[in-house]
């Protein structure tokens, strides 16, 4: 037996124990049909690049923020600050009087430093393995474009501004008119025009408004502009039950 | 057993039963149309029960929680669509049966095996209670501000251990969470934090709001740019009660299913998903017939709704016994017994023990006529699936403003969970959990609070776990995150990508 | 043209019918009662029965909103009056911290800000220990705190009682080795160790006051129910103070308004029900009409600054 030209070509050596006399045996695990680990498979969309940035960026703004926003100023730490963790952990010994560790503990800085402990090695953790993901991505051509995603975020910034107006308007045009024209408003945007659609979205705004003001009677701003302008006792009962 | 009794009475109030009704039925349909959960309607009811009376608000949610995974059932094997997140192991084996034909049969199975779960789960509640529920008292003294903390500090790493292959994602959105919890002033004097001098922030937000904003809005946001579902059509064949008879030809899967759904709810941070993972996947392991699992298995069916059915009573209970929730819907309910007055801790068995037997008699009762109205009505309740999504969408954002704007009467507010809304939006998008932000805020601010509270009789650092609870589950987290980076070390040389 | 003039007409009516309110006897439109807490409790409670009394008395519609301010406590609720209308339609129902502590603290308000329309509850403050502690009075706890450790538990460091308790120890001279704040303290609290003297009030104690010792009460009087406990003044020579709950309008609101306010309210605390809510928790109530509660108003604020000082602050 010639030994082969190069060592390393596996394939044809025969010192490998193959067993080439029973039945074929595959070397790869049978496969199941049904992966449930696939329904909670986690893959990283395309946005996630981008947002996984941005969360990164906002939990090093907290880190940043964290020594003149918690009260850090005002930490009251023993002056012998290394030997005094030590004495806690059982490592060294102080002689004297000992502040009380419950002292520390309650300073208003102790919580947020915990929690930033565990927040920005998370976030940077998940922003490696965002760029991990998009590196292997790009390297076997596999799209990686966020665009159409960010496209989705803007998109959904219009119905933040109609419901944000929607807030704003309530005080002025009062709980009833303000809905009413919100819920028909939005019935049509979101392209239901047929005549049944739109009584729908009214119906439904109505129906609404007097389940949860009429009958339940949650809480509604209190001062309204509209509801000012007409007089006194028309103005008491549309506050009490619009 | 007079406290059994008093529970049982203050169940026989008419506004009560009216409660039990709505909240199951009501329950039922949001739980039956895809895209609307028990999250999002908890979440938008809670703020209008303070106004009603306690168990009344209570047993209504009760209602919508325990019974919306029944409703979630029926789309999720008609349609291939899950109707609450919850149902998504069930449309492998649901839909496949359906496909077969045997679409009735598939769904009185996931009611049966629901049914089962649920009552399984109850029962085991109440016996704990009539068994431990007069020592639970003697327990209290056991239970201080550190060991509700390190309770609180276990449920934190579950949470995350819990995303197994995506645990920097989980902590990094529990960080948030439980950064959202810090903001705010305390005592009006020394303690501000991360309010840069806003007035608003002053008061820190508040939980509903958050809620409200992440699961509530964002779904809307999300049903009104994503398009209609053209739903097929679907017709219910065959009889509805063979589930009962095949549920008893699979006493071995059923049992353990709804054994795990117990354990997983027990557990504080842990949840519906991970009891059905782990049901599904030791069904299978156990069945003579696993090639079947994924199309059209009954024990696969009747092992994730089974599970999942147990969560919601046996959540309850590290609710109830240290006040820490096992989950985020369990955290939504937490403010309603605030509310009331209750406070969930180790006292809650000596001040209020038939408020207890009520919660939990008035579950059983609720899964009893759940049961009763899908056999009589699935086909109407099936209708439902059909809403379509954006119409669905417009309306959640109506319904979320009067529930916001209720809960500190405050503009700001409903601005600021539009904020959350958006960001859920985006959170939603990418597939990324939204349990634990809410759970970071919820469990975040119990540690904060406790923290603070245990303060005072620790004179060195030992004695934040020189009690035997807090010791314990001081331990036990120390097992858990040892754990953690245990399996990441080995899933790293195996070569696993994420 | 005929429904031209028609609306017009109907315009003209609508405009000068809402300017005519001014003129129009309190109460005419809704009143809001802004209670700075989260539901539940005793001012949320009287507050309430204060407005089932106006809606009752004057048949407006009268509802209690409930303005917690999180961890900044009645603050933020109490900003909210401020910043509303001086014609009655809302009404402040604070406890004595808001124009005490308010005007020390920088958010906008002064010490005149507020005009108390009467004050109508003292909470039950008491100081109370475990049973088997050695000490059953407030001298016995100073000898006992000279060589062990004392912790105490309170409902946060700015509250009056807490102020008070602390002031009373420096006159006793003796110190608490650390203390804490506690968002609800209670029988439990005791139980299971987590504050060794815990200031609270007498109902979240109840379950459990036979196998206490109450060291003393926070009040100005002491309460009947508790025989032979003396008031923390009595025993620690500091001044007496009491956590009071008061309602308040914003200042410069008309006089009238306050007299139907006081009118309601002293119906309201004269009620069965508002009695038995006293009787039941040891909470006190009573009402106390303008004049008297700016008087008191005058003598805590006295009270406070002395015991900040002595405190060091």
């Amino acid at each position: 037996m010639t030994k082969p030209v190069l060592d390393d070509l596996l394939l044809f050596d025969e010192a490998l124990a193959f067993d080439t006399t029973g039945a074929f045996k595959s070397e790869c695990p049978p496969d199941k049909k049904v992966k449930v680990e696939n329904l909670f498979k986690f893959n990283r969309g395309h946005g996630d690049l981008p947002v996984s940035i941005v969360a990164a960026v906002i939990a090093m703004f907290f880190f940043v923020a964290f020594w003149t926003q918690a009260g850090w100023l005002d930490r009251d730490i023993p002056i012998n600050a290394g030997t005094y963790f030590a004495y806690q952990l059982g490592l060294a010994d102080i002689d004297g009087r000992v502040t009380r560790f419950g002292r520390i503990l309650k300073q208003s800085w102790v919580v947020p430093m915990l929690c930033l402990l565990v927040l920005v090695p998370a976030a940077l953790w998940n922003l490696r393995a965002s760029f991990k993901v998009n590196k292997w991505r790009k390297r076997f051509m596999l799209p990686t474009s966020a665009y159409f995603e960010l496209t989705k975020y803007a998109a959904a910034l219009e119905f933040v501004a109609y419901f944000i107006g929607y807030t704003l308007l309530v005080p002025w045009l009062g709980y009833l008119v303000s809905t009413m024209i919100f819920g028909s408003f939005l019935t049509w945007r979101l392209g239901y025009r047929t005549r049944t659609w739109t009584l729908r979205g009214v119906a439904c705004s109505f129906a609404i408004v007097i389940v949860f003001r009429t009958l339940l009677q949650i809480k509604t701003p209190g001062s309204i502009w509209l509801y000012d302008q007409l007089p006194s006792a028309v103005r008491a009962f549309m506050l009490t039950y619009f | 057993m007079d406290a059994f009794l008093l529970g049982l009475s203050n169940l026989m109030v008419p506004s009560v039963m009216v409660a039990i009704v709505i909240g199951s039925i009501g329950g039922l349909i949001i739980g039956a149309v895809p895209g609307i959960g028990p999250a999002i309607a908890i979440a938008i009811l809670l703020p209008a029960t303070v106004f009603l009376d306690d168990l009344v608000s209570l047993v209504l949610l009760l209602g919508v929680y325990g019974s919306s995974m029944y409703g979630g059932a029926i789309p999720a094997i008609l349609i291939n669509t899950p109707g609450t997140p919850v149902n998504a192991l069930t449309t492998y084996d649901g839909y496949a049966l359906t496909r077969r034909g045997e679409a009735g049969r598939a769904l009185s199975l996931a009611y049966s095996a629901s049914f089962f779960g649920g009552c399984f789960s109850i029962t085991m509640a109440l016996l704990a209670l009539f068994a431990f529920g007069p020592y639970l008292r003697d327990l209290g003294a056991l239970f201080g501000q550190r060991d509700i903390l390190m309770a609180a500090v276990l449920g934190s790493v579950l949470l995350i251990a819990a995303h197994k292959q995506t645990m920097g994602l989980a902590a990094m959105l529990y960080g948030f969470g439980f950064l959202i919890a810090m903001i705010g002033r305390q005592s009006s004097r020394d303690i501000d934090r991360f309010t840069f001098g806003f007035e608003y922030l002053f008061s820190g937000f508040n939980l509903i709001v958050v809620i409200v904003g992440i699961f509530a809005l964002s779904q809307a946001l999300n049903l009104m740019i994503g398009k209609d579902a053209a739903a097929p059509e679907a017709r219910v064949t065959g009889g509805l009660l063979s589930g009962f008879k095949e549920i008893a030809g699979n006493k071995v899967v059923t049992l353990i299913s709804a054994c795990y759904g117990t354990v997983m709810g027990i557990i504080p941070g842990v949840g519906e998903f991970v009891a059905q993972f782990f049901s599904y996947s030791t069904a299978r392991a156990l069945s003579k017939e696993p090639a079947r699992f994924g199309h059209g298995s009954p024990e696969g069916l009747i092992a994730s709704e089974t599970s999942n059915n147990a969560v919601p009573a046996a959540a309850m209970i590290p609710l109830l016994a240290l006040g820490v929730p096992g989950e985020a819907l369990t955290a939504m309910m937490m403010v309603v017994f605030f509310d009331a007055g209750i406070k969930p801790g180790p006292d809650v068995f000596e001040n209020n023990p038939d408020f207890l037997f009520s919660l939990f008699t008035a579950l059983l009762i609720i899964n009893v006529l759940v049961l009763i109205t899908l056999l009589a009505f699935t086909k109407y309740i099936a209708k439902m699936i059909y809403i379509p999504n954006r119409f669905l969408g417009a309306f959640i954002m109506i319904l979320a403003f009067v529930g916001v704007y209720s809960i500190r009467n405050s503009l700001p507010d409903c601005v600021f969970a539009m904020i959350f809304g958006y960001i859920g939006y985006i959170l939603r998008r990418l597939d990324w959990p939204l349990v634990p932000i809410v759970l970071g805020l919820v469990l975040g601010s119990i540690i904060l609070e406790r923290l603070t509270a245990g303060s005072g009789q620790i004179k060195t650092a030992i004695d934040l776990i020189n009690r035997p609870v807090s010791g314990t589950l001081f331990v036990v987290i120390l097992m858990v995150i040892g754990f953690i980076i245990w399996t990441s070390i080995t899933n790293r040389r195996s070569g696993y990508q994420n | 043209m005929k429904k031209m003039t028609l609306i017009a007409a109907l315009a003209a009516t609508t405009v000068l019918a809402g300017s005519l309110p001014a003129m129009a006897e309190y109460p005419d439109a809704p009143v809001q009662f802004i209670v700075p807490w989260p539901p539940g409790d005793f001012e949320d409670i009287l507050t309430r029965m204060i407005a089932a009394k106006m809606e009752e008395m004057h048949g407006i519609s009268a509802t209690v909103v409930n303005k917690p301010g999180g961890g900044d406590g009645p603050f933020p609720g109490a900003l909210e009056v401020l910043d509303g209308p001086i014609d009655g339609s809302v009404v402040g129902s604070f406890i004595l911290d808001v124009p005490l502590i308010g005007p020390l603290i920088d958010i906008g308000m002064e010490e005149d800000s507020f005009e108390p329309v009467g004050i109508f509850l003292t909470y039950p403050f008491v100081l109370a220990s475990s049973g088997d502690t050695p000490y059953k009075s407030m001298a016995e706890l100073a000898a006992y705190a000279q060589d062990n450790d004392v912790i105490l538990g309170h409902f946060g460091e700015g509250l009056t009682p807490t102020t008070a308790t602390f002031a009373a120890a420096k006159m006793m001279g003796f110190e608490y080795a650390d203390d804490a704040a506690f968002d609800l303290l209670d029988c439990n609290t005791l139980a299971a160790g987590d504050a060794d003297v815990i200031n609270t009030t007498l109902a979240l104690i109840e379950p459990c006051l036979g196998e206490l010792n109450v060291l003393a009460n926070i009040g100005n009087a002491p309460i009947e129910r508790l025989s032979g406990v003396e008031t923390l003044a009595a025993q620690s020579g500091i001044a007496d103070i009491e956590l009071w709950n008061g309602l308040f309008v914003k200042a410069g609101t008309p006089q009238d308004v306050i007299d139907v306010l006081a009118e309601v309210a002293e119906a309201a605390m004269a009620t069965e029900q508002a009695q038995t809510l006293m009787a039941e928790t040891g909470a006190r109530v009573y009402w106390q009409d303008a004049e008297m509660s700016a008087a008191r108003i005058t003598v805590d604020r006295a009270t406070s600054k002395k015991m900040n000082a002595l405190l060091g602050e």
